[in-house]
Order: structure tokens, then C-alpha cells, then sequence
């Protein structure tokens, strides 16, 4: 239950930031996606199958703020739960880099893949005019990923929510 | 066995349901009244205060900066002027529409109703939570009468529709969101087209015909013919006209009369436009 109520407050913090800040700055591009890095956050970390229905529900809120099709967010932010989750598995990059890595990747992914759905692949001559922005969302977000996967850390450590590591199925509870 | 391979792979297997399950929405085109919407409504209500107390404080921030560096209220004088300005920008489009409208023998009157309708003011309080998608999120729904699918204005333009409508709180599809798209002619040469949104937030028209007369420069506003903008609302401005390339349409693009970046307040019209009577069959 920590982990629902963690990651709950967490969301709605992000999409209030992403959804009120993005008004100050000059670019859209320019405002990191916090979702997708909470659910980084959440796949390097947590092995329990009550963590991927967490993404989907942080995805399909996201859902609630942003564009016109229901399904888009909802699809991303699972996709890189368990992007994250198989790294975290298989890997032992489990750690704020490899964070900001994972985010860099889900963000183009997010953005260009979604632009491609939402227009039903009608479009995909505009996918070079939506690239800069994308990389430069995707670049945002990579760096501000280390520092908000080291609060999330931190906050994790502090309410007691412990870190399960390493093999996939037969988890073990890290510090 | 095959107990210890669902257990072992509980989390990709949740997953990859969940992934179907997203699939689905995304394939099915659910739309804002179903069931699997409705929930998107609580979390949009839920997050209203928070977006309403930060526009505020904007607001407020902004207020204090400004006051601070403009002593003498010049930026006060500024804004009034700018926004008298802004309206008797769209007041000529439609004088401009209605001249138009004379000499083209059209019916005046169904364009005074229109200009009639009913409208309630909205603040506007948060963006899109992506960079990709171009929406925002307004003060006001249900309880205010809004209902999807209404049009939404500024003093400068046309700003978009509603999409996802809550009690207190609404979203707006930009119509340069690049699902965006609504009926709209050249005041000029009287010449129509779907106005779309484009990733790099300009507007375009689409499906004009190569061998239409369409120049830079032109005045577009809606045709009213989409059963959701009225009539001759200033939609922006011809930016460009590409007559090169293969295909059999034009390529134009517009500049959008209304600043989406700026949008502080909004209108919304609680009434639906009339719609011109079907036409009847000959013979």
C-alpha cells in the first residue's frame, strides 16, 4: 500500500508541475516528463506485480492531462515500466544513470511513437519536424532524471519502502 | 509447473496485459462519454484546485514583477490598448465577413444568430502534461453548462474545442493540435478547406485544390459549416502558399490568429450553432 500511496502523490506532483510550470517556459519541449521517470523509477525498483498496475494507472492519469486519445500515455508508461523492469532483471544498471538513460529513451519513444499512432501513421513525414523537440524533451528529462530518482530513493528510504533487487520471480529485499 | 512460470513471471505477464489493455483504448478510439473515460474526469477534478491555486500565484507573481518594474502603470495602458486592439481585429474580420457576405447574396440573418449565441468566460488554468499533444485545461464544466464538443474563442481568435468536460474542470483541443481539424475558407476568394493542426504548431489547409486562388496574406475564418464554429470567426492568416511538389492539393499554411501560448481567458459558447437545413433532393 505504501507503494500505491507513494507513487500516487508523486504523479499527481508531477503532472501539477507539468501542467501548470510548462506555462513559464519559452519551449514546451523544455519541460522534462516527470511520469516517465517515476515509472523508470518504479521498474528499476520494484518487482512485484502490483508495481506494473501502478504504471498503468500513472500512465492513463497522464492520460487525463494530455491529448485527445485515451490510451496513448497509458501504453507508454507501461511500456517503460517494464522497459526498465527487463533492464533492472537482466543488468545491473540499476542506478541513477542507467535512469537517465531509460528516461531519454521512453521520452522519444513516447513522443514519436504516439505521434505515429495518434495520427494512425498518416503523418509520418512530420516525424522530422517533431524530432528536435522530442530530443530536446527527451535530453531535459535525461538530466533532471538522476536527481529525481535520487529524491525518490531517498523519500523510499525514509517511509520505509524497501528496494526488491536482482532475480526476476524470487525477489530479494535490498536496502 | 506451470504454476511456478505464471508466478515467476508475474510482473511481465501484468505487464503485458496491462499493454493490451492500453492497446485497446488506444485501437478502439474510446471516446470521452464511455466508461473507460469517466475516470480520466475524477483525476482531472482532483488536480483542478491545485492548477487553479497555481494560476493564481502566477498570476499574482507575475502581477507583483510588473507592477514593480512599470511604477507608472504603462503596462496596464499597454494590455488595455492591446486587447481594445485585438478586438478590433476580429471586429473588422467579421465586418469584413459581412460585406463579403452582402455581395455573395448569403443570409445575413442566420449570421447575426450566429453571433448571438451564448457564451459563459473561462480561466484558462493548466497545459498539456506532454509536449507533444497541444491541449489545456479550463476553469469551468458541467456545472457551468460546458459540454464536449463546444467551441472555444479568445478576444483574438478561434482557440479550439472541448474535449474531456468534468464538473468544474474541462479540456480544450488546440486547433493546432495535430488531431485538430475544422471548416474554414479564404474571405478573399471565398475558397474552403479543413483547417488542421501541425507538430510545429502552425496550421494548415488541407485539401485546396492546386488551381484555387490562394495568397499570402489572406484573411481565413470559419466557415461555420462543422456544426461547431460560427461563422466567419477569425481562424489567422495565409503565411505561406506552396504550389511546388507532387499531389493534387495545395500546400497553405496559416498563421493562427490567437496566441496559444498566452491564453489566459477563453470563451466558451454554451450554445449549439444552427445548422443550415439539409438540402433536399432534386427531382
Amino acid at each position: 500500500m505504501r507503494l500505491v500511496a507513494l507513487f500516487s502523490v508523486l504523479t499527481l506532483i508531477a503532472l501539477a508541475i507539468q501542467t501548470t510550470a510548462i506555462r513559464w517556459l519559452p519551449l514546451s519541449a523544455l519541460m522534462p516528463d516527470l511520469v516517465l521517470v517515476l515509472a523508470v523509477d518504479l521498474g528499476l525498483r520494484h518487482r512485484r506485480a502490483l508495481a506494473p498496475i501502478m504504471a498503468f494507472a500513472m500512465g492513463y492519469a497522464m492520460d487525463a492531462f494530455s491529448g485527445s486519445q485515451l490510451g496513448i500515455n497509458t501504453f507508454a508508461v507501461t511500456l517503460t515500466y517494464l522497459g526498465a523492469y527487463e533492464v533492472g532483471v537482466h543488468t545491473s544498471a540499476t542506478g541513477p544513470e542507467a535512469g537517465a538513460v531509460l528516461a531519454f529513451v521512453a521520452v522519444l519513444v513516447q513522443n514519436l511513437g504516439g505521434f505515429l499512432i495518434s495520427t494512425q501513421f498518416g503523418a509520418p513525414n512530420q516525424l522530422g519536424v517533431l524530432l528536435p523537440a522530442a530530443l530536446l524533451q527527451a535530453t531535459v528529462t535525461a538530466v533532471v532524471a538522476p536527481t529525481v530518482l535520487q529524491f525518490t530513493a531517498a523519500v523510499q528510504r525514509t517511509i520505509g519502502l524497501t528496494q526488491q533487487r536482482r532475480t526476476r520471480g524470487w525477489t530479494t529485499r535490498g536496502a | 509447473m506451470k504454476n511456478y512460470f505464471l508466478w515467476r513471471n508475474r510482473v511481465p505477464i501484468t505487464g503485458a496485459v496491462l499493454l493490451l489493455i492500453s492497446a485497446h483504448f488506444l485501437w478502439s478510439g474510446v471516446r470521452p462519454d464511455q466508461r473507460a473515460a469517466r475516470p480520466r474526469s475524477l483525476v482531472m477534478e482532483g488536480l483542478a484546485p491545485v492548477q487553479i491555486a497555481a494560476a493564481r500565484l502566477t498570476e499574482g507573481g507575475t502581477g507583483i514583477i510588473h507592477d514593480y518594474l512599470d511604477l507608472v502603470g504603462v503596462q496596464q495602458e499597454n494590455t488595455r490598448l492591446r486587447a481594445e486592439l485585438a478586438r478590433e481585429e476580429t471586429q473588422r474580420a467579421r465586418l469584413a465577413e459581412l460585406e463579403a457576405e452582402n455581395l455573395h447574396l448569403s443570409d445575413l440573418l442566420e449570421l447575426k444568430q450566429a453571433l448571438a449565441l451564448k457564451a459563459v468566460a473561462a480561466n484558462v488554468i493548466g497545459a498539456d502534461a506532454s509536449g507533444l499533444a497541444r491541449t489545456v485545461v479550463v476553469e469551468g464544466g458541467s456545472d457551468q453548462g460546458f459540454e464536449a464538443g463546444m467551441a472555444v474563442l479568445s478576444t483574438e481568435g478561434v482557440v479550439g474545442k472541448l474535449i474531456a468536460v468534468g464538473p468544474t474542470s474541462s479540456r480544450v483541443l488546440l486547433i493546432n493540435d495535430h488531431n485538430s481539424a475544422l471548416d474554414a475558407f479564404d474571405q478573399r476568394s471565398r475558397v474552403r478547406g479543413i483547417v488542421a493542426g501541425m507538430v510545429d504548431d502552425g496550421l494548415v489547409i488541407k485539401y485546396v485544390d492546386r488551381s484555387e486562388d490562394v495568397k499570402s496574406g489572406d484573411t481565413i475564418v470559419t466557415s461555420g459549416l462543422d456544426g461547431i464554429f460560427p461563422r466567419g470567426l477569425l481562424v489567422g492568416e495565409v503565411s505561406a502558399v506552396l504550389r511546388e511538389g507532387p499531389g493534387l492539393f495545395l500546400t497553405v499554411n496559416v498563421a493562427p490568429a490567437a496566441d496559444f501560448r498566452r491564453l489566459e481567458q477563453v470563451l466558451v459558447l454554451t450554445q449549439k450553432i444552427p445548422q443550415p437545413p439539409p438540402a433536399e433532393p432534386k427531382g
